[in-house]
């Protein structure tokens, strides 16, 4: 076998030499960058002057040789648009929303050319920016200086050991849930099971909003069905009054209760009779349909008359307390500089896209093309997708990362835009308009040029075995304020030519995961927190007593010990009032355990008061003695004696805590 | 007889007897509820509360004959039932109906009589009916038994057997009343007022009190308020702090309350507030408590407070 795999690989490798000298021989057909005949055409300078002519008619110009002319995607302008328009970017749609400072720059200067009517823009450009500072880390220093010293085994050692506690963890729960199910289980097989009816109107109003309950019975009224209508009338008047702070909705809360709480509170009287009423409407044998309307109306009058409530808080929102002006994360998936637009608008238009978590060790079988932006990849990873691309694969890498040059052979250097970007074809726009470090690729080696930024090659692609390298100069021209501009949209997805297979999208997240749980914490920076946490349950541990890893005693019988019977038996008495009869009785036995413990007879009760005495090693013995004997006395006569119930009961506590003391609690 | 009479009449009931015993507006409906679903009730209050009042003044009320027995620990079961006594002159043995022959009785200090005196009264709260010698003796109709109990003392009381309590319909418990209603009882006093002496006008008579039972037959009940009810007791059977929950008599129970409840305000429907009142008065005590609730110091309303709050209520908006 191992014979055979020599020679196919020899084979392989000769094929391989023979294509190569065949290149340098042969004059290079332009690059096949595209599946699209209509760009490759446009691509090639030798191409016909009557192939020319007729691209002619769907270009605008005639592009430089080596440039590939671009049509605009009126798709991809128009998806942005929408999704730009749904509300979830909210630097888009969120008149509150404030831009960070860096956004902000990027973003204002272009508001002519965002694609989409973005209202809430111009608000947030009118408004100050946050402040972006680098947050402090949380956890000790030397929190991190562990993780370091741990290394590769210790983090190895660590994460098994992890792992393993998980698992024992899952394993003891998994248990304790079935042996509870189990227990469940046959209770409730004994168990006489409870008749169960169906209600009349089952309806569903839990959680809907007030509004919606209301259009709901204005729904059912229509359609005839009154008797649903008043659930949902009643569920709105109830959301209403919730939201206006004069209940508390509670599922085992009637109308009554609801009735009382709005008395109580001396608000909300009107709404209380209301609540009556659509009650009395609702359980009614025979709802009638003219009446319901009625009930209706009135729910909206007195919602209407609570929304003059609920006005007076909504400012408090404009004043910045909603949560629609909370700071957005700078590198959110929707924010200015996340990459949800690109990402939904990939996923509809190739076959599969996915975002890339794990290490780039292999790429999933069916990987048409990678996209790397700002990605900070290890040497290994670079070796596989330098595979990936020499079989064929085609990559698009965005900024400079480093380890490309060694992977590739191609040495993009940092400097200037000296001009604006220009693509033939297509307006885009880079948000990033001063000081913008491009990548100077040169036109030494490419293959075909998309875009130039002054003197510099912005965007342009270089043959790498039978695959495809496109660089870009700019990382950001992927994210959301990019796709927001112009014809960028058409412009990202010019990048990637004809239909994909399968997309993997490689950033600064991917392999950034922890290798081991304590590597885990100290980035979560949730380190000092599990320290406290450890501290108190070390002193949980000292203070029970109980060493970890000793043998436990037996579970403890559920039968009380007879001391707590003899005090739940004087307690009744007590409770019901003959705390005579209770002190006697507890007094008998307490009486007889005080006896036998401190070795005294209990008949003798001056022996057994001096016993007790010197057993607590008491200093003044003999006026201790006399009080204990005298308490005992008066004990053993409660009943008999009577007299004042404070004085027994006194007596009953000064004795339990004695029996307490010197017989201890079982 | 319709529901507006039905009202009428409850309404005027509820006033004759609020001007007797001041501020006990609720124990009052409670009473009348159980009287008027034919149920029989179980009153508990310290001494002094006027429970007795409250039995004296229902009997004028409703125009219904009235006996009492004092329950005492030498009382004996014949001396609640009667029994037949030898009569020398005719050779043969006579019957003498005991107090329970009566259309309202009060068993005052039910606990203080020992369990087989207590039994006695099982079958005639039941069934309605006697069985003295082997002969079964019905009893007039209708037949409501109130039963008065402190709940404070325990030095020569027998407490009642579960399956005593059980046939209560209600249990209510008579609290002190408010200082300001305490004021107006010593004004009354002052004036002349003497509970011995009571004499209240009666506003209906014995055949009026049984047509008046039959109504709240009539009422209507939706099937998610049965569903309501059979939760409620149901939840009592499977509670933790609850060591014996409620029997189906006890649903029954608290059907013909709300009811009643319904008939009372006039309505010819159930709403869920009609229930959830006297749900407390009916379980509480039909349930028997966990002796660690017991030194927790829960009650059984605790419990039971617990379980309304939890049961979820038909048509909620929750």
């Amino acid at each position: 076998m191992k014979r055979l795999g020599r020679a196919l690989s020899r084979v392989w490798a000769l094929c391989l030499l023979c294509a190569s000298a065949a290149n340098a021989d042969v004059a290079q057909p332009p690059p096949q960058l595209f599946e699209d005949q209509s760009l490759t055409a446009q691509s090639d300078p030798n191409q016909s002057s009557s192939d020319q002519s007729t691209a002619d008619q769907s270009m605008p110009e005639q592009p430089t040789p080596g440039r590939i002319l671009l049509s605009p995607d009126e798709g991809a302008r128009g998806d942005i648009a929408t999704r730009l328009a749904s509300g979830r970017f909210r630097f888009c749609s969120e008149e509150s929303y404030r831009l960070w400072e860096v956004d902000k720059d990027r973003l204002c200067p272009h508001l002519g050319k965002v694609a989409a009517d973005c209202p809430g823009l111009v608000a947030a450009c009118a408004r100050p920016a946050w402040d972006e500072a680098t947050p402090e880390p949380s956890s000790p220093g030397w929190f991190f200086e562990l993780t370091k010293f741990l290394g590769n085994y210790g983090g190895q050692l660590l994460r098994a050991l992890f792992w393993l506690a998980v698992a024992l963890g899952a394993i003891f729960l998994l248990r304790g849930v079935l042996t509870t199910l189990r227990r469940d289980g046959s209770s409730e097989a004994g168990a006489a099971t409870a008749p169960t009816l169906m209600p009349t109107v089952d309806v569903e109003t839990a959680g809907q909003p007030t509004e919606v309950l209301l259009a709901r019975a204005a729904e059912y009224l229509e359609s005839g069905d009154p008797r649903r209508a008043l659930h949902f009338a009643y569920a709105a008047l109830l959301s209403g009054l919730d939201h206006a702070g004069l209940v508390r909705v509670h599922r085992a809360l009637t109308s009554g209760d609801y009735r009382r709480s709005l008395a109580r509170s001396g608000r909300g009287q009107a709404a209380g009779t209301l609540l009556w009423d659509l009650d009395l409407a609702r359980f009614r044998h025979v709802v009638d349909s003219t009446g319901a309307h009625g009930l209706t109306s009135r729910v909206r009058e007195v919602l209407a008359a609570l929304g003059a409530v609920l006005l007076f808080l909504a400012p408090s929102g404009l004043l910045g307390c909603s949560p629609g002006s909370d700071a957005e994360g700078p590198m959110a998936p929707t924010a200015p500089r996340g990459y949800a637009l690109f990402e939904e608008l990939a996923s509809t238009r190739f076959m599969s896209f996915t975002r890339r978590l794990r290490r780039v060790t292999e790429l999933p079988e069916g990987t048409s093309s990678v996209l790397v932006v700002d990605a900070h990849l290890r040497k290994l990873e670079w070796e596989t997708l330098s595979r990936f691309v020499t079989q064929g694969g085609r990559l698009v890498v965005a900024g400079s990362p480093d380890g490309l040059a060694d992977a590739f052979g191609l040495g993009p250097e940092p400097s200037d835009c000296t001009g604006p970007i220009e693509v033939s074809g297509i307006d885009v726009v880079t948000p990033d308009t001063t000081g913008v470090s491009l990548v100077a690729l040169g036109a030494d080696d490419s293959e075909g040029v998309l875009a130039t930024c002054g003197a510099s090659d912005f965007a342009r692609f270089h043959r790498h075995g039978a695959g495809r390298v496109t660089l870009i100069g700019d990382a950001s021209i992927f994210d959301n304020t990019s796709l927001a501009l112009g014809d960028n949209a058409s412009f990202v997805l010019h990048l990637f030519g004809g239909p994909q297979r399968h997309v993997e999208f490689i950033g600064p997240w991917t392999g950034t995961g922890a290798f081991h749980p304590m590597e885990s914490i100290a980035r979560s920076t949730t380190g000092p927190w599990l320290l406290h946490l450890l501290g108190m349950l070390a002193l949980l541990a000292w203070s029970r007593g109980r060493r970890f890893g000793a043998p436990r005693p037996p579970a403890p019988s559920k039968r009380r010990s007879w001391i707590e019977h003899a005090q739940a038996l004087a307690s009744h008495y007590e409770r019901q009032g003959d705390t005579g009869a209770a002190l006697s009785r507890y007094a008998s036995w307490a009486l007889s355990l005080l006896g036998k413990r401190s070795g005294s007879s209990n008949r003798d009760l001056r022996a057994l008061a001096e016993a007790l005495v010197s057993k607590q090693g008491v200093k003044n013995r003999a006026d201790e003695a006399a009080e204990v004997h005298h308490l005992l006395l008066r004990a053993r006569a409660g009943a008999e004696l009577g007299g004042d119930k404070a004085k027994l009961l006194r007596g009953y506590r000064v004795l339990r805590t004695m029996v307490s003391d010197v017989a201890g609690r079982r | 007889m319709q529901i507006e009479d039905y009202k009428r009449i409850h309404d005027g009931l509820l006033t004759k007897i609020s001007g007797v015993l001041l501020g006990q507006e609720e124990v009052t409906l409670n009473v009348l509820a159980a009287l008027l679903s034919g149920g029989h009730i179980l009153i508990e209050g310290v001494p002094g509360l006027g429970k007795t009042l409250l039995v004296r003044a229902l009997s004028q009320v409703l125009g219904c004959q009235f006996r009492r027995i004092q329950f005492t620990p030498d009382l004996m079961p014949s001396d609640v039932t009667g029994g037949n006594v030898w009569n020398a002159q005719q050779g043969s043995f006579d019957f003498h109906p005991g107090p329970v022959f009566s259309e309202l009785l009060l068993a005052d200090e039910i606990n203080r009589a020992p369990a087989k005196t207590q039994s006695a009264l099982l079958e005639a709260m039941q069934e309605r009916s006697v069985t003295i010698d082997g002969k079964t003796r019905p009893l007039p109709r209708p037949f409501l038994v109130l039963a008065t109990q402190n709940p404070i003392e325990s030095q020569g009381t027998y407490p009642l057997p579960e399956a005593q309590l059980d046939r209560f319909l209600l249990k209510v418990n008579v609290s002190y009343p408010a200082l300001d209603v305490e004021k107006q009882l010593l004004a009354a006093c002052a004036a002349g007022f003497d509970s011995e002496r009571l004499q209240v006008d009666a506003v209906i008579d014995r055949a009026t009190l049984v047509e008046m039972q039959a109504v709240p037959e009539t009422v209507e009940v939706s099937p998610s308020l049965i569903d309501y009810i059979a939760r409620i007791v149901a939840a009592t059977r499977s509670h933790r702090a609850i060591e014996v929950g409620a029997s189906p008599r006890a649903s029954i129970g608290l059907l013909r309350t709300a009811r009643a409840a319904a008939a009372a305000d006039g309505r010819n429907f159930v709403v869920p507030d009609d229930v959830k009142g006297f749900a407390r008065a009916i379980l509480r005590h039909r349930v028997v408590l966990h002796p660690d609730s017991g030194i927790e110091g829960l009650t059984a309303d605790d419990v039971i407070g617990s379980i309304l709050a939890e049961t979820s209520v038909p048509g909620a908006a929750a």
